[in-house]
């Protein structure tokens, strides 16, 4: 009698744990995660990347991280069945001390060098007649400018981070994981990444949507890692997200599960993390549209002159990452996308392409004429500029994807270069509703021990 | 027997659940639509300025404005009641524009610079699925809207008649420059977007999504340039330059759960009506402290960069539009560096608060907690929580930027980042409507 009712109120509260737990879905942009995410991590000579990371509690926290070299194996050549993507996985353990923040360049890693100066008062002129000198501003260094880069390492080493290689474009992914190596469903960590453009002597000429144009050295573009957030956990290499894994014994126990009911005698579900977005959001411009405010530009009062040349024109280009990736056989994802984009007068139309390991391409490489300012131009010559497009997995893809967008912004000529300048600015996406397939990420079990 | 404990069981449960289960959770989120949209940073700067160099004559032109695209994703038109809050501080006497922390002093001897929280509504009827975009600085006229009803009307009929956006009220600044000025006109202050109900409640459709862009363009001409030949990728037939600088952030979207239900015009957020999702508790940035060379540019010189900074913007969740009067709030700051060191701070904030994060805490940014300098390594973690009220903001890196005077600065090479966010405010934050 005493072990039915035990029975019976152990069966309820897995019951309320269960409902419970699988009440709120979420991956967030803004929130601390068990799995970050950065879609978009390059290191190409042109632009580098500096990742930032924070542990948000007060225990020490662990990370396991997977660099994803998606380069193509010939950079030189457009992507394809002969050039594919190569997916070489790099992986590397962080420990944060509680609150503590971090960060590297990736194409420099991080060494472990209790040493490392601090920051001091002063920085030092890099050069000018004052070179090697102290100084806290630029204005203390004629002709150069004045850097603390000699602290970069200062702080706790959070470990030996290894450098990516030269042209790297591709993900870095951070596990959660325990001091045993175990993934946890801490929810624990946050992340930042800014794409910096590297300066040069001489303005560097970059093609861009078959414009030649100049980014200025140092430009900047940040956006939030996406953190995927976990509930329970069963610390094994397999992170289900949207699921779980049946924890009871049985001829089902670790099976991939979304309920109670698909484990049967090996039940319960533990659900591990919370499901991967089923549409994202863009708003963007139609690609290759005139920028109304740079558009609106006059110069001077009597009378204001209005620039010439060719029209301003804006980018948007998309990067993707699969929800499902398996780090033991390394075999790379491909997701069919299925985009639907709606116009100011509520036209829509649709296209879809395949992404496979990571996708990188602005909106009119989707083929789509529609997509592009001149393409809204051929039924109304003063087109449309501002566009929605939804994106999806199509519903026979085993994946979800988590991606971000930068937008490019190409100004009027400047007479001094020939060439228009360029900047680049990032931004995180709007996410709808959740996955019904569960997604997975394979973690092989010898890189999770310490 | 047997079945009656495990049907006692479940009920047990169910019982748990319906006594202390909440409605469905909502979220104040920049990366999910909302019935609520906050843009808490609308900058506005519109400069223009004759400057002579080795005998040229170049007339400069720096505007730096805000550019709104939202959208809604759902299948219904959504009426939008919309709020422009100009926080730009005016002189006293002259009601020109003044910010004398950033050297924007007042004209006249002894005139104070008062600060301002004005605010401005206007509605917008956005169709099914349309993205919407205008600048803050020209707006959105009514003949202006992609579907205005009359000539064109969206697919089930639906248009933006009735949308009207008006453009900024910008102020002028009084205080001269060194240049010739021709003109400077400034705003600074936020945008909120309430979806409401035919009756002007708010409503409980969290349909709303939204992307600021802060573009700043540095144009020149020169001044009786002859006309040149055409230049690679086109004709130019000024003697002229220009760049261009953009950051993006989202807009935060306050979720609602059952709407201003009570059709009172106050909306809760938090707090037991269930109207709207709570402010989050704390906010979280990660940033290069001030003065913190970027380390992929470390030698980036050739430009006027006292020094790298953060800039950082909060608005309140409280907010009372309907009598306009500002709320103060006590804004609590904790500080990590990479070696685990904790700093404190706090600040007073009165409707918006918009600051070089080194000038939070000191006069002299140098011997700022949120400089390198003090802090020791070059990022850090800042918790950001709000007493009295809560709290939502954005913020701005930049590595360089135009120098107008010893003080007041564009931004260029800068990038937007929205906050991270932790827990919920337990106690109640509301706005209420006109």
């Amino acid at each position: 009698m005493r072990r039915r009712v035990t029975r019976a109120l152990w069966l309820g509260a897995t019951l309320h744990f269960a409902l419970a737990g699988a009440a709120s879905a979420e991956v967030s942009s803004e929130l601390s995660g068990s799995i970050l995410v950065f879609p978009k991590v390059l290191a190409n000579g042109t632009r580098d990347t500096i990742i930032l990371i924070s542990n948000t509690s007060n225990t020490v926290v662990r990370a396991h991280c997977f660099y994803v070299n998606a380069s193509l194996r010939d950079p030189e050549q457009p992507e394809g069945p002969l050039n594919p993507r190569l997916w070489l996985e790099v992986d590397f353990d962080l420990l944060l001390t509680k609150q503590q923040p971090t960060h590297w360049v990736v194409s420099e890693g991080r060494l472990v060098n209790p040493l490392d100066p601090p920051c001091g008062y002063f920085g030092v002129c890099l050069g000018g007649p004052n070179v090697g000198g102290q100084c806290q501003t630029t204005i203390d260094c004629p002709d150069s400018a004045c850097s603390n880069i000699d602290c970069n390492g200062a702080g706790f080493d959070p470990g030996r981070i290894p450098p990516v290689v030269p042209d790297f474009e591709g993900e870095l992914k951070c596990v959660e994981v325990d001091l045993s190596g175990a993934p946890i469903s801490g929810n624990h960590l946050k992340g930042e990444a800014m794409l910096v453009q590297e300066s040069s002597e001489e303005p560097r000429i970059s093609d861009l949507q078959g414009r030649r144009v100049v980014f200025p050295g140092g430009d900047i573009s940040q956006y939030n890692a996406l953190a995927i957030l976990g509930t329970e956990n069963n610390n094994d290499g397999v992170l289900v997200l949207g699921g779980g894994q049946c924890l009871g014994s049985g001829p089902d126990r670790d099976k991939v599960c979304k309920s109670d009911e698909d484990c049967g005698d090996s039940g319960p579900c533990l659900f591990e993390y919370n499901a991967c977005p089923q549409a994202w959001v863009v708003q963007h411009y139609a690609d290759g549209a005139p920028n109304p405010v740079i558009e609106a530009v006059r110069v001077g009062v009597a009378p204001p002159l209005e620039l010439t040349g060719p029209p301003s024109q804006v980018f948007t280009e998309l990067t993707f990452v699969p929800c499902t990736e398996n780090f033991e056989t390394q075999i790379p994802t491909a997701v069919t996308l299925q985009f639907q984009t709606w116009d100011e007068f509520e036209s829509v139309f649709s296209v879809s392409t395949t992404v496979t390991c990571w996708g990188n391409f602005f909106l009119s490489d989707l083929g789509a004429p529609a997509l592009t300012f001149a393409g809204t131009q051929v039924l109304d010559p003063a087109g449309t500029m501002f566009m929605e497009t939804r994106i999806r997995p199509s519903n026979a893809s085993s994946s979800g994807i988590l991606m971000m967008a930068e937008t490019y912004i190409v100004g009027k000529i400047n007479t001094q270069t020939g060439f228009p300048f360029a900047t680049v600015a990032a931004a995180n996406l709007h996410l709808e509703g959740e996955r019904t397939q569960p997604d997975i990420i394979t973690v092989p079990a010898d890189q999770l021990t310490p | 027997m047997r079945v009656h404990l495990w049907a006692a069981g479940v009920g047990l449960s169910l019982a748990f659940l319906a006594l202390f289960a909440a409605p469905a959770r909502a979220d104040v989120a920049s990366d999910r639509a909302a019935a609520i949209l906050v843009f808490p940073k609308v900058v506005v700067d519109q400069i223009d300025f004759i400057a002579e160099e080795n005998g040229n004559t170049d007339d400069f032109n720096i505007r730096r404005d805000t550019i709104f695209q939202i959208t809604n994703t759902s299948d219904r038109t959504a009426e939008l009641q919309c709020f422009y809050v100009d926080a730009t501080s005016r002189c006293a006497v002259t009601g020109t524009v003044c910010e004398v922390e950033r050297g924007l002093q007042c004209p006249l001897p002894g005139e104070l610079c008062l600060p301002n929280w004005t605010e401005t509504d206007f509605r917008i009827f956005i169709t099914p699925h349309q993205p919407l975009a205008w600048n803050a600085a020209t707006g959105m006229a009514r003949e202006d809207v992609p579907l205005d009803g009359v000539a064109f009307r969206g697919i089930n009929g639906a248009s933006n008649a009735g949308t009207a956006i008006p453009p900024l009220a910008l102020g002028a600044v009084g205080q001269p420059l060194s240049v010739d000025l021709n003109y400077w006109n400034v705003f600074k202050g936020e945008l909120k977007c309430v979806v409401v109900e035919p009756d002007g409640s708010g409503s409980a459709r969290n349909v709303m999504i939204g992307l600021a862009t802060l573009q700043t363009t540095v144009s020149f001409v020169r001044i009786g340039s002859q006309p040149l030949t055409a230049g690679e990728g086109g004709a130019a037939q000024l003697l002229q330059g220009q760049q261009v600088h953009a950051s993006q952030y989202s807009a935060v979207g306050i979720q609602a759960i059952e709407g201003d239900s009570d059709g009172n015009r106050v909306l809760e957020l938090g707090g037991e009506r269930f109207e709207y999702n709570p402010c989050p508790n704390v906010l979280i940035l990660d940033h290069f402290f001030d003065f913190a060379t970027n380390p992929v540019v470390p030698g980036l010189a050739g430009v006027d960069i006292p020094f790298h900074r953060t800039d950082l913007t909060l608005v309140p969740c409280t907010e009372d539009i309907r009598a306009q009067l500002p709320l103060p709030v006590t804004v609590q700051y904790l500080v990590f560096n990479e070696f685990e060191q904790r700093f404190s701070t706090s600040s007073p904030m009165n409707c918006f608060f918009q600051k070089t994060m080194s000038l939070i805490d000191t006069p002299d940014p140098k011997r700022s907690i949120f400089s390198a300098f003090v802090a020791g390594t070059l990022t850090g973690q800042t918790r950001i929580r709000g007493v009295g009220g809560g709290l939502i903001g954005v913020a701005e890196r930049y590595d360089a930027d135009v120098r107008l005077s010893d003080d007041y600065y564009i931004p260029i090479l800068n990038a937007a980042v929205n906050l991270h966010r932790q827990g919920d405010r337990t106690s109640v934050d509301r706005i209420t409507l006109p």
